[in-house]
């Protein structure tokens, strides 16, 4: 994998915000597995592109899209599709 | 306990300081702060008036201190969001943010791990309420910054560094410049590469946690590096300004 990759995109932190909105605890230190390649990283560790009201979460791995995240009217509404596991520190 | 979700709160430009020219630190007073650990950051909003509206996140550049808060905004030149807050907002403004948000980019006081913050660019900020946190804590753990600027006019806190480098036990403060060094400085400028870093960082049989900011290319070549250098790729916490 090349260094510039992944360049000009954000990373799982900026999710931060918008998952505690909808779920009202931190999320970026928690682990999510990529439906993928099953590599499992922190989801600060995601590759994030789009800044505005729609967040796209790519593995830094594969690539493989395993977030959407967007923000409709009054819900935050998350695509979880690409993600095989969540693993929430309780 | 039942925990309130993330909401927007309505804080106040309380006072400015230039740190370059461009790039300043805004001191918000936000009623109700809950408090943060440093390396936290905080999502700003700010809408139109004919509704629309947008969001960035800035990082907190002070530890805890109550309901003042400070973050450094560097312009964007083209930017949406950072020539307004950092030309444009007055002290008395309202701007809309909520947080703290963030639990994997954070340190805490305390523990036992050396602590070696690679900061490019603006990336500083969130380290820099490491070091502030380091001082006012009183912790003596070893912190060793690293921080990436393009020339000697861009650094920012530039007092405040070489203070805390001269006055805290166990700090060290490296400036490496990427465009054009101070006279005598003994490095011609370049980017910071992986030869740079051998010199620079801890043998990696140190027990290291690793904080890494800045611009994505940046970040992503500054951990490459540790990890060629033996680093532990899992104690590398990084965040990428894109």
């Amino acid at each position: 994998m090349d260094e510039t990759r992944f360049a000009g995109a954000l990373d799982g932190n900026v999710l931060g915000g918008p998952l505690a909105e909808a779920f009202g605890v931190d999320l970026t230190a928690s682990y999510v597995t990529c439906a993928g390649c099953s590599r499992a990283a922190v989801v600060a560790d995601l590759v994030v592109y789009g800044a505005g009201p729609g967040l796209v979460g790519r593995c830094r791995g594969c690539g493989d899209v395993m977030l959407r995240l967007t923000r409709i009217r009054d819900e935050v509404v998350v695509d979880l599709r690409g993600c095989r596991a969540l693993r929430v520190a309780v | 306990m039942v925990q309130s979700r993330l909401g927007w709160r309505r804080a106040e430009l309380v006072d400015r300081r230039d740190e370059t020219p461009s790039a300043v630190t805004l001191v918000l007073g936000v009623p109700g702060w809950p408090g943060h650990l440093a390396g936290q950051h905080v999502d700003v909003r700010l809408t139109a008036d004919d509704g629309y509206s947008t969001q960035r996140s800035y990082s907190l550049a002070a530890p805890d201190h109550g309901a003042r808060i400070e973050l450094t905004v560097q312009v964007v030149d083209d930017g949406e969001v950072s020539p307004f807050l950092a030309r444009d907002l007055a002290v008395g403004d309202p701007v809309e943010l909520r947080g703290p948000v963030g639990g994997w980019f954070v340190w805490q006081p305390g523990g036992p791990q050396r602590v070696l913050l690679l900061a490019g660019g603006s990336g500083v900020v969130p380290l820099m309420a490491m070091v502030r946190a380091r001082h006012e804590s009183g912790a003596a753990v070893p912190m060793h910054l690293v921080y990436s600027v393009r020339t000697p006019g861009d650094v920012f806190y530039a007092a405040e560094l070489q203070q805390r480098a001269d006055q805290d036990d166990g700090l060290r403060v490296t400036l490496v410049h990427t465009r054009r060094a101070p006279a005598g400085s003994g490095r011609a400028a370049h980017r910071l590469g992986a030869a740079d870093l051998a010199a620079l960082v801890w043998p990696a049989t140190e027990a290291v946690v690793t904080f890494v900011c800045g611009p994505t290319a940046f970040v992503d070549a500054v951990s490459d590096a540790l990890v060629g250098l033996g680093y532990d790729a899992s104690a590398i916490r990084t965040e990428r300004y894109g």
